[in-house]
């Protein structure tokens, strides 16, 4: 299996392979039209008996180029920039109604919660989930910008009809596009094949236009020139019309050739991070089945059908166009003892309820036998969870100070491996840290208002004049009812297992995206001054700080995603110099250590070595140093970005006693870095179950 | 000719990305307000839910004043009808308008519950009334920051669909002015009005 980098750099593969074929349309469709044009011209000339115009006409091929270019280009751009708001903003584009974490319906409380369990075992903040109420097909997809700002939808039939395994396989598919770099390259999709079917309907529509205009037109006047105008306007249309149509088929002919090789890579994924084929496959085998397909309604979805978990669109034109592989060969890639035979899946009551806008909200209705198999399947994996238990649940009861915590021990060798990948066991473990969290917590943090007061209470430091001091500066810019409401939960996040403290947070970042951006700069303006209240900076403080920036920044527009600017050690070598100084001060009181752990991180990595980088003072790399470090190091090259990630693992995890606040350190750091790294198991159970060792899944299919 | 032509071109391409841009973007931005309704809306009824236990307990101990007790489960069951209807399409001023009244009935026979229950002193103590009355307040808290960010992004939507160059497109197609909603009477333990953030 490759790991998170090798599938960065097939995804820029694929990315660079669409600009070249988008190259090669728009090179096609210019040539077509020069043709046209030229044919046009001629046949005229030849009529008025004088013939000028020869075919190489270089002047005229640049003009149709730059039509072309500035057409297509310019609306591809647009289109590109109308996709700015990231995974909710196309996920609303298709008709997506947002689900509210604190939803009482349970198909979307299940799904909300395998949405929760996927996000906290790879390490990446967790999305908002929507549903595509008018649709009946069984379908699904992810969209994004980044990581931090995805969003997964499911159609009402998805909802409606699997099972929590088969949905979890699904929503496994959808993390493994999240997780691969697949969002970017189809968000670029989109915008290109945008691009090539605007040039088709703007041709129809001069098409369209002289016809009916030409005709009232002669009507009125026989005016020979205007009429001759007309004609040409029709010509051209028509023109354009055939080249759009061209421009169509090349788009979906990309689609194809970019996307479908993906979508196998994102099978194979699912089945490892759950371990279990059975779900997907089981999924696949329902939409093979099921009269709907994969179909998708809505009229937005030609141009995004690449995006969802079955081909959206009904292709006459078979496999040719087919933007994902044929349902029937996706299951036996995951089974291959797949006789190629679906059984039939009735279309579920209430499928279609979702079209009536009076129900929108409304919980549907349900037949009671499927919602009882629903449940049972739920409980019966909430059982197996439990049980499952050669780890039985770490002692929660006890409050151990964060910093006594130890993690178990992992190779920082290993450490790319583990980015952007799940195992079972991390899912497992992840299950247990949200079991961990009280239900109050658990339900108060899926309203905002709650949200918010947690995040508050979270960030109260223990000692009790630090305390008053956050409380002052908190009840001078914030409304009284959300100061009481903090005071609240201030015992329940006492008694709170620290491991759980960051996985609660996560669990926040879909109710504070529903805040308005007038509420989320209050918010932030709050965090700041509980962190700032006391005048010092705790190392937790910083964590939450950064976590919520990564998981609420971008969805507001508050920060861009990173542009590439640094492609080598070199430019960058002062912020590297702060960031891995301060990961190795963080991790012990003793300077000497923290020397050895700065020369062993940075050793480690061959061309860090070279660069003569030399550790900081504390002063040096404080909180604000480190916030703007990172904020560069984004900007640097996935190559250099993950010499930085491996330089920060070596000195933290080489001298085997890691805390749970360094290694929640490291993690928040890999995250801001765009290297989602999930949580590290417990120091117990290293001796039985080292992550980066669990037993491959055991089917797993190719590739 | 050519000249013509591609004047006419750029200016169809132009026209035809200037109307699909700002359509998009009403589109957007009346979605974004019409789900965050939805967020108020899961509020509102879970505090519909709690209103029937409360007049429960609260008929142990005042079994007097059942008009009082009525008017509330009267006001209730009109709040839902009304919030079912403004649920179904959050952009129908009508339907907003209706919740308001509704709601403000609700928040007002709620009121007068709360200022009756001071003559009793044994439903003051009650646990379970207690309980439920926090359980209100911390819902009431819910609903209105829900109610601001849904206020936030209806205001959002109707400055986009009211200023220039997005009005034309919003009275093309008929992108209508979005209702704030305000709650009468919302808060039932009559904490100052401020608004948050």
């Amino acid at each position: 299996m490759k790991n998170f980098f090798e599938h960065q750099d097939d995804a820029k593969r694929a990315s660079k392979r669409l600009v070249r074929l988008f190259a090669a349309a728009v090179a096609g469709i210019t040539l077509i039209l020069y043709a046209g044009g030229v044919l046009l011209l001629r046949s005229t000339e030849s009529a008025q008996g004088k013939l000028v115009i020869t075919w190489w006409n270089p002047e005229m091929l640049a003009c149709v180029a730059i039509i072309v270019v500035a057409g297509v280009g310019g609306s591809a751009l647009v289109r590109l920039w109308g996709l700015r708001g990231g995974g909710g903003a196309i996920a609303e584009s298709l008709g997506g109604r947002i689900v509210e974490p604190a939803t009482r319906d349970e198909r979307e409380r299940t799904l909300v919660n395998i949405v929760e369990e996927m996000a906290i075992a790879s390490g990446v903040p967790v999305p908002s989930v929507y549903v595509l109420d008018n649709e009946p097909g069984i379908n699904a997809f992810a969209a994004g910008y980044e990581v931090s700002d995805a969003a997964i939808a499911v159609t009402r039939g998805a909802l409606l009809t699997l099972t929590r395994d088969e949905m979890q396989g699904v929503i496994a598919h959808e993390y493994s596009h999240i997780l691969h770099g697949d969002m970017r390259l189809n968000i670029r999709l989109i915008a290109v094949i945008y691009g090539l079917s605007l040039l088709g309907s703007t041709g129809l529509f001069l098409l369209r236009g002289t016809f009916y205009g030409g005709g009232s037109n002669r009507r009125r006047s026989n005016n020979q020139g205007g009429g001759g105008f007309i004609v040409h306007l029709a010509a051209l249309g028509f023109t354009m019309a055939a080249a759009g149509y061209i421009g169509v088929l090349a788009g979906r002919l990309i689609q194809s050739a970019v996307s479908r090789e993906r979508e196998f890579l994102a099978d194979a994924s699912a089945v490892q991070f759950t371990r279990n084929p059975d779900g997907l496959a089981g999924a696949l085998r329902k939409i093979g089945g099921y009269e709907p397909g994969t179909w998708i309604r809505s009229s937005g979805a030609d141009e995004m059908s690449h995006m969802f978990f079955g081909d959206g669109h009904k292709s006459s034109w078979g496999n040719l166009f087919a933007t994902h592989p044929p349902i029937a060969e996706r299951v036996r890639r995951l089974d291959p003892s797949f006789d190629g035979v679906f059984h039939r899946l009735e279309v579920p009551d209430g499928v279609e309820a979702g079209v009536l806008p009076h129900l929108r909200g409304v919980s549907f209705a349900r037949s009671p036998v499927a919602n009882t198999h629903f449940d049972a399947e739920s409980a019966a994996v909430g059982a197996s969870a439990l049980v499952s238990g050669s780890r039985p649940p770490a002692p929660l009861a006890a409050n151990p100070r964060a910093h006594q915590q130890r993690i178990s021990a992992v190779d920082p060798a290993r450490i790319a491996d583990r980015v952007g990948t799940l195992t079972p066991a991390e899912l497992d473990y992840s299950r247990e840290l949200l079991a961990a969290i009280p239900d109050a917590l658990r339900e108060g943090v899926r309203a905002p208002f709650e949200a918010v007061a947690i995040t508050y209470a979270l960030l109260l430091d223990e000692d009790p004049d630090a305390r008053h001091a956050q409380l002052a500066a908190l009840k001078q810019i914030s409304h009284p009812r959300l100061v009481s409401a903090t005071l609240r939960w201030v015992d329940d996040i006492e008694a709170l297992d620290p491991r759980s403290r960051l996985p609660l947070l996560e669990l926040a970042a879909p109710a504070l995206r529903r805040l308005s951006s007038e509420q989320y700069d209050a918010f932030r303006a709050d965090v700041g001054a509980l962190i700032q209240a006391d005048d010092k900076i705790t190392l937790f403080e910083f964590v939450v700080h950064r976590s919520l920036m990564n998981a609420l920044d971008l969805s507001f527009g508050r920060s861009a995603p990173p542009q590439q600017k640094f492609m080598a050690v070199k430019p960058v070598k002062g912020e590297i110099a702060v960031l891995v100084s301060a990961v190795a001060i963080a991790g012990t009181s003793n300077p000497i250590q923290a020397m050895s752990a700065f020369r062993t991180g940075i050793d480690a990595v061959p061309l860090l070595g070279r660069a003569r980088i030399d550790m900081l003072a504390a002063q040096h790399c404080g909180i604000e140093a480190l916030g703007e470090a990172i904020n560069t190091l984004r900007e640097s090259s996935l190559g250099v970005r993950r010499m930085v990630l491996e330089a920060c693992a070596y000195a933290v995890l080489s001298d085997r006693d890691v805390t749970l606040e360094e290694a929640d350190l490291l993690r928040v750091v890999a995250e801001s870095l765009g290297m989602p790294l999930p949580p590290f198991l417990p120091k117990a159970e290293a001796a039985t179950d080292a992550p980066g060792e669990t037993p491959d899944a055991p089917s797993r299919p190719g590739g | 000719m050519v000249t013509a032509l591609v004047v006419l071109l750029g200016s169809f391409i132009v026209i035809g990305l200037f109307v699909a841009s700002n359509y998009n973007a009403l589109v957007t931005l009346k979605n974004r307000f019409q789900n965050a309704f939805s967020q108020i809306d899961v509020q509102l009824k879970r505090r519909y839910d709690l209103i029937p236990n409360l007049v429960e307990t609260a008929k142990g101990y005042m079994a007097h004043e059942s008009e009082t007790l009525e008017r509330v489960i009267a006001a209730r069951s009109g709040a839902m009808t009304a919030a079912e209807r403004a649920a179904a399409n959050p952009s129908d001023a009508g339907a907003m308008q209706g919740l308001m009244s509704a709601e403000g009935m609700l928040g007002a026979a709620l009121g007068r519950l709360n200022v009756v229950a001071e003559q009793y002193p044994d439903l003051k103590a009650d646990s379970t009334m207690n309980r439920l009355m926090e359980e209100l307040t911390s819902t009431e808290n819910k609903i209105s920051f829900a109610r601001q960010a849904f206020n936030d992004s209806a205001t959002q939507y109707n400055i986009k669909a009211e200023s220039f160059p997005a009005n034309i497109i919003a009275g093309m197609f008929n992108f209508s002015r979005a209702t704030l909603l305000e709650f009468e009477g919302e808060d039932i333990q009559n904490a100052p009005k401020v608004s948050f953030g």
